[in-house]
């Protein structure tokens, strides 16, 4: 079949015109041919970019209508179409610009603890045991400071409903984004303390907390990189488990509300690493936490309140907002 | 909406068959529910998301007695529960399938509040790809788009191809809340 009957054929069953012998061949080459598959999407859109664009011909418009348009998706994708040109003149590009934040970019803050280091030695020499006793009482490394900063940033409202580890409570925004009252400022410092953390000494550590600062900024495939390469670093890990499973989850979540996917693999292999935490740490409250809103998402509200009742029993103060927020998740599913 | 009642064991099954590769398993799984979903669409089904998860479901059902003996591209075997799937749908919604005159609906301010709303919802880069492809009138549109294609390197046809792909979940997003609203 040469370039041009095949477009024809796919315009045909675009069009609803092929009969049933020939549909079932169709639809077999296009659910394994991966190629051909593509050229059906392209086809697609090229026609109905000329019907929107009042180009097609009178009697294919005519067929358009009565064939493509006369189902709901076709409908829809028309419609779209429709929207899309309109919206194109005034809805501003996002443009970003490539992500700057890769570790070891941050020539100040990368600049900063290496003087700071060497000022550090030379006091030591100068003051010996003085000097010691201040670097392990108050001195906060890179990893420290950054996750101090990355609290402080988050410490009005946190914008994952997930728990993780080592994040103080905060309550969950309100609104899309949770943009309203974050931190910016302590936001910045927790990125370079961090980014040069991993510069510097990137270990499980290192790129865990890495991880969460990408968690909290909704950016989940970022962070579920950085969990990945921290289990790498370290699987035995309880807490990268916990949090890598919270990262997973959340995608899914996204996936779901914005209609690019079911999140079925994402929520499974949330559950593989929420299972893992609990099998290495069976203590690990946060753990509990996530498995329990994964249940809940997963359509399983039993399994969910009885990790939560596990939360509640491991929550060291049970009189916490975590706990309380735990409490409430159990009372909506419950009444 | 049906809810699957698998368990998570059956999906992992699945997902097993389908590659050893977890990563590998999940474009696969995601990319037979993007082609199950055009076929019900394009059959004129008002659900095809539903309808493709349902095949879905019957698949991993299999699953257990097929894994070890089936030869072949796992997406067919996907495809041989389609008819059954759409014969039962037939069977549940038969008045839908009479084809209703076409009529585009006037682009309201709500149409376009929830356009807005699931266009901010996309990654940075798709989002201005599809802005960017649907930018200027009819001549400059064409001109722009061939700009676009080779900015990328990539033919018109991938670009159309990469357009249609975003406009799948950007279309159920507005669809969801153009529901939600009414």
């Amino acid at each position: 079949m040469n370039t041009s009957e095949e477009r024809d054929l796919i315009r045909r069953y675009l069009l609803r015109e092929l009969p049933d012998d020939e549909l079932k061949q169709l639809e077999e080459r296009l659910i394994t041919d991966h190629t051909f598959f593509n050229r059906i999407l392209a086809e697609e859109e090229a026609m109905i970019d000329q019907y929107v664009s009042e180009r097609m011909p009178p009697q294919c418009k005519e067929r358009f209508e009565v064939s493509y348009m006369s189902t709901p998706e076709g409908l829809e994708q028309v419609n779209l179409a429709k929207g899309l040109t309109e919206r194109a003149a005034v809805v501003p590009l996002k443009k970003t610009t490539p992500s700057s934040e890769t570790p070891g970019d941050s020539f100040f803050a990368r600049g900063l603890s290496n003087q700071f280091l060497k000022v550090a030695a030379s006091i030591t020499i100068l003051c010996g045991l003085s000097l010691v006793i201040w670097l392990v009482f108050f001195y906060q490394s890179d990893l420290e400071a950054g996750m101090t900063a990355l609290n402080q940033a988050y410490s009005r409202q946190r914008t994952v409903e997930v728990r993780p580890t080592d994040m103080n409570y905060a309550p969950l925004a309100s609104t899309r984004g949770g943009r309203d009252d974050v931190d910016d400022l302590s936001l910045s410092r927790a990125k370079n303390y961090l980014r040069s953390a991993v510069s510097d000494k990137p270990d499980a550590e290192s790129h865990q907390a890495w991880g969460r600062l990408h968690l909290m900024r909704r950016d989940f495939d970022k962070a579920i990189e950085e969990f990945k390469i921290a289990l790498d670093h370290s699987e035995g890990h309880s807490k990268i488990h916990s949090d890598l499973g919270a990262a997973l989850l959340e995608r899914a979540k996204a996936k779901v509300k914005s209609g690019a996917g079911d999140g079925k693999v994402d929520m499974l292999e949330s559950l593989k690493h929420l299972n893992r935490a609990i099998e290495l740490d069976n203590s690990l409250a946060e753990a509990f936490f996530n498995r329990g809103l994964l249940h809940r998402e997963m359509g399983e509200p039993g399994l969910a309140i009885t990790d939560w009742n596990k939360y509640l029993e491991l929550d060291k103060d049970p009189e916490s907002r975590w706990s309380g927020e735990v409490r409430n998740m159990i009372k909506s599913l419950t009444q | 909406m049906k809810k699957s009642s698998l368990t998570t064991e059956g999906l992992e099954k699945l997902l097993m068959w389908l590659n050893p590769n977890r990563e590998i398993a999940g474009n696969i799984y995601g990319e037979i529910h993007f082609k199950l979903t055009k076929i019900f669409a394009r059959r004129g089904c008002s659900n095809p998301e539903e309808l493709a998860d349902e095949t879905i479901d019957r698949v991993i059902q299999k699953v257990p007695e097929i894994e070890h003996c089936y030869k072949g591209d796992p997406a067919l075997y996907f495809y041989g529960f389609v008819k059954y799937v759409f014969l039962d749908y037939l069977k549940r919604r038969p008045e839908l399938y009479t084809l209703p005159q076409a009529h585009l609906p006037e682009y309201g301010e709500r149409r376009f509040e929830c356009l807005d709303e699931c266009l901010a919802k996309l990654e940075a880069e798709e989002h201005d790809l599809i802005l960017e492809y649907y930018e200027g009138d009819k001549d400059a549109k064409i001109k722009n788009r061939k700009a676009l294609a080779d900015s990328l390197g990539i033919t018109i046809e991938t670009l159309r191809t990469r357009v249609q792909r975003i406009k799948g979940p950007l279309r159920k997003c507005v669809k969801t809340c153009i529901d939600v609203g009414e």
